[in-house]
């Protein structure tokens, strides 16, 4: 007989141990059910409202008869994403040039980075008063239009981009930058020359991202450009989204309607995450490379 | 369950010869095969075969040693030579790591460590462990980080209490923090907290207590603090220490092993192995030439 | 601030570039440091024009915009308490519904699951929040609620005992503040998780290896090592994730029910303040629409006051993990995890 044993474990407290290991399991299982619901759904009642007619039509809006395509809400949609894009990537890189480049530690430069996670944490929809209140109450170059939107999305886009291009350009090594300063670069081309080129995927997948998030915006929508059925492609009009003619497909009496809403839900889910993969993809391969 | 005699004998004659005193009663529990009260009180380790991977990378290669009953043993060699790894795959802490995996056997006298169905928590619980660094919980005060161990087998407050300061008067901690017992653990010195680690490790009374280089981080005074302990827990636990430290091996241990490239090279009576060692390869590491 | 190897020469002609040449490097930081600046002082603007226009509002009905339980459009009264406690109510249960399902998730992806699963669960459950509101919006209306609404009729009717959640069985409508909750739980469910897991990852494997090492259980070793440690981190993702529960508009005007009361029961209609100004809007003029500016307001006031308490437990979370990491490294890390997400 061997004069050792080994202590028993309490069976509680195996018991905890195992159930505790199970609970965590099932609370991740049951994480992914919304998911999988919601694109099974989604694929479910949306692929039956993707016809001919779906991409190349406009909806109509009328009660009865033929409902339309969604088209000008596609076109709508990546139009004004577009200009937010265009407004909010340089913005928001500049500010986070100026917070890594040369604000670094001081005062100033922290003031600015906790308000922009402040920012992040405001609601779309106050976004969206922000611009009603100072673009819109003011008829600036018109009511509702699609360039409001844009503004309200920049604004939305703004702080994604800057901490997401923060944390990349941190990752460019001091010794790269010492390096071209030493050659007697001047501090701007090392900037335009070095750094940016150097951290330029990850620069995009902070963009990507952001556009991906604006994509699916309602709220700020709602009080800038306020949607519209016809196609149009001037930003200074109402413009039609892809979120806002969900939303207004749901509150829809039709069940046709409804069905569209499906369809374009489940287009505008597939733009959203393929935008995601695509900003994955390229982060991944950056940080290979 | 004894270890083998060639080690036991060499190592009894040796330790005799340098302190005749202190060596008395381990000797006896060495040699004698009878279960006495004394022979309780400690457990050898034997490992046999022992294999360990990191992934592919083959880190300790059939190793096969001996650690009496009551007794230090250190485990010298140069980084990299398998010495920790050794040491942790004693409790299976090794396996802790992700894509490692360790084959052989480890007995304690002889219960198989590595036998299918043995409980992970209950040979950690059996066989104490004290970090390269001082690992208090951050979050819990001096008395509540000795407790964790006993709080976790359900100890009850009376007993718990007890428990907690004898530990910490085995630690020679006891006047230095009884009336900071609520205070967190980290704020106490580096020695000091090391000390702790090695109070929480004795609380739940382990059978073998396991060193992984437990002065690395510590000062020559911290250090010597926690060498003389080494000395007096040996009369109630087995001890394995691994150590980069040459002089530190020659001052606690009774028995060293030098490994290198994850092999055993030797394992003999410490002041042989410092002062006529077998083989070649220990000879230049313990004179310096390598390593 | 100047590349000192290109003015290290002093006066010498030699080493000296053209003014002209020299006037990016000047440009630049002033035109970087006063774009900051421009966003600063746009978001003060933004803020001192939103409370310029709901001030009629205030000076009209004055605390009790806030405390009064009368929203009454026919008879241009508001008084917004069923608002308030209608945001509170659905963004306090979304909490309690997500939060402990967000950590487990996260101790589980960090602490537990096999290693290869660790980048695809994460990427699952991070996926969870690409999907736009409005799409769950259109999920909760057509498929949640009216699925779950038997359920929440035989809940209530078993536990009529317990006050405010049984009881109004016969009453249930498909839209009301539970299933406006409870889609809300899983909106704010990715957030919460990537920021507890962000936290957990940087409790030091030493602690970890600690408790196993004194015969602790896995979860034990959450228990003891893991959680304490990551306590104020995660206290903080929860808060972030209240923010946003807050402010979520498109999702709840469409489940909360939209009736301006104070539900009597978890499974009555209600309103939020969100939902109101979303819903309102567009008919909305004079102290109607101020009314729904001050809405937006007291809205925004509470999102900020949330965020600046979420932001505050999340650095003292990064402050504890301090000598593993750098610094500011770890809260860092969590922002952009919170921003991206």
């Amino acid at each position: 007989m061997s004069s050792v044993a080994l202590p028993k474990v309490s069976a509680r407290r195996r018991r905890t141990d195992k159930v505790m290991r199970g609970t965590l399991l099932a609370a991740t299982l049951l994480a992914l059910v919304p998911l999988v619901l919601v694109i099974y759904y989604l694929l479910k009642q949306g692929l039956g409202a993707i016809n001919g007619n779906f991409f190349t039509q406009d909806p109509t809006g009328s009660f009865f008869g033929s409902v339309g395509g969604v088209r000008s809400a596609i076109l709508g949609s990546l139009e004004i994403v577009l200009l937010a894009t265009v407004i909010s990537v340089p913005i928001g890189i500049g500010v986070a040039l100026y917070l890594t480049e040369y604000g670094n530690d001081s005062r100033f430069a922290s003031v600015i980075r906790y308000f922009v996670d402040v920012m992040t944490g405001v609601p779309s929809i106050v976004f969206g008063l922000f611009i009603y209140i100072t673009l819109v109450l003011a008829h600036t170059g018109g009511n509702f239009t699609g360039w409001k939107g844009s503004i309200a999305l920049a604004l939305l886009m703004l702080p994604i981009v800057i901490r997401a291009a923060e944390v990349v350009l941190l990752l460019v090594p001091a010794s790269l930058r010492e390096a071209a300063l030493a050659l007697g670069a001047p501090r701007w081309r090392v900037i335009t020359r070095v750094v940016l080129p150097t951290s330029a995927s990850g620069l995009i997948t902070g963009a990507l991202l952001a556009v991906a998030r604006a994509m699916g915006e309602t709220a700020p929508l709602l009080f800038t450009t306020a949607g519209a059925a016809g196609l149009t492609f001037s930003l200074s009009q109402q413009m039609n989204a892809m979120p806002l003619q969900i939303y207004n497909d749901i509150l829809s009496p039709r069940q046709v309607v409804v069905q569209q809403a499906w369809g374009l839900g489940l287009t505008l889910v597939a733009i959203v995450l393929i935008l995601n993969v695509i900003a994955r993809a390229i982060s991944r391969r950056s940080r290979v490379g | 369950m004894n270890p083998p005699d060639t080690t036991s004998k060499e190592h009894t004659d040796m330790s005799t010869a340098r302190d005749p005193s202190a060596r008395a009663e381990p000797m006896i529990d060495a040699s004698e095969a009878s279960v006495s009260v004394e022979r309780r009180r400690g457990h050898g380790i034997k490992l046999q075969g022992l294999n360990a991977y990191y992934g592919k990378q083959h880190a300790v290669k059939n190793v096969d040693i001996t650690f009496p009953a009551n007794e230090v043993t250190a485990i010298i060699g140069p980084s990299g030579s398998g010495k920790s790894t050794v040491v942790r795959c004693i409790n299976r802490m090794h396996e802790e790591i992700p894509a490692a995996r360790a084959e052989g056997s480890v007995t304690l006298d002889e219960l198989d460590v590595y036998a299918p169905g043995v409980d992970l928590t209950a040979v950690r619980r059996m066989i104490g462990m004290v970090f390269q660094k001082p690992n208090p919980f951050p979050t819990m005060s001096i008395f509540d980080n000795v407790a964790a161990g006993l709080r976790l087998t359900g100890t009850r407050s009376d007993n718990l209490r007890e428990r907690v300061h004898r530990s910490l008067r085995s630690v020679g901690l006891w006047g230095e923090v009884k009336n900071r017992l609520n205070e967190p653990g980290i704020g106490l010195s580096g020695g000091q907290q090391q000390r702790l680690c090695i109070a929480r490790a004795v609380a739940v009374e382990p059978e073998v207590i396991l060193m992984d280089e437990p002065c690395s981080a510590l000062d020559p005074i911290a250090t010597l603090r926690v060498e003389e302990l080494i000395a007096e827990l040996k009369s109630r636990y087995t001890i394995v220490i691994v150590t980069h430290n040459m002089q530190q091996a020659a001052r606690v241990a009774d028995s060293t092993v030098f490994m290198l490239d994850g092999e055993v090279v030797e394992h003999a009576p410490t002041n042989e192995i410092f002062t006529r060692p077998k083989d070649e390869r220990t000879e230049r590491y313990v004179t310096g030439k390598f390593g | 601030m100047e590349a000192s190897a290109t003015t290290s020469g002093g006066g010498r002609s030699v080493l000296e570039r053209s003014p002209l040449s020299r006037l990016p490097d000047r440009a630049l930081p002033w035109a970087l440091t006063s774009l900051a600046a421009l966003i600063l002082a746009l978001i003060a603007y933004f803020f001192i024009r939103l409370i310029g226009e709901s001030g009629s509002t205030f000076s009209t009905f004055g605390l009790s915009f806030i405390f009064g339980n009368d929203w009454d459009v026919s008879r241009n009264i508001y008084h917004g308490l069923a608002l308030v406690v209608g945001t509170l109510i659905t963004s306090g249960i979304a909490l309690v519904l997500g939060v402990p399902v967000a950590v487990s998730v996260a101790l589980y992806i960090t602490e537990m699951c096999p290693r290869r699963l660790r980048g695809p669960l994460s990427m699952l459950v991070d996926l969870l929040a690409a999907v736009p509101s409005v799409v769950y919006g259109l999920w909760g209306v057509f498929f949640l609620a009216p699925k779950l609404l038997p359920a929440e009729k035989w809940f209530a009717n078993t536990f009529s005992f317990i006050p405010w959640i049984g009881g109004g069985a016969s009453s249930a409508t498909p839209t009301n503040y539970f299933i406006a909750s409870l889609v809300l739980a899983i909106m704010i469910l990715p957030i919460v998780s990537a920021i507890a897991r962000e936290v957990v990852a940087t409790v030091p494997s030493e602690n970890k290896e600690a408790a196993l090492a004194l015969g602790a259980t896995r979860w034990e070793m959450i228990r003891i090592a893991v959680l304490p440690y990551s306590r104020s981190g995660i206290v903080g993702g929860a808060m972030l994730g209240l923010g946003r529960a807050l402010g979520e508009t498109i999702a709840v005007v469409l489940l909360i029910g939209d009736a301006p009361v104070i539900g009597k029961h978890l499974f009555s209609q209600g309103y939020s303040l969100a939902a109101v100004i979303a819903n309102e809007f567009g008919e909305a003029t004079g102290v109607h629409r101020s009314a729904l500016f001050a809405a937006g307001l007291v809205l925004f006031v509470l999102t900020l006051v949330v965020n600046i308490i979420a932001r505050a437990y999340i650095a003292r979370g990064a402050r504890g993990a301090r000598g593993q990491r750098k610094g500011g490294d770890a809260g860092t890390a969590v922002t952009a995890q919170g921003s991206v997400t």
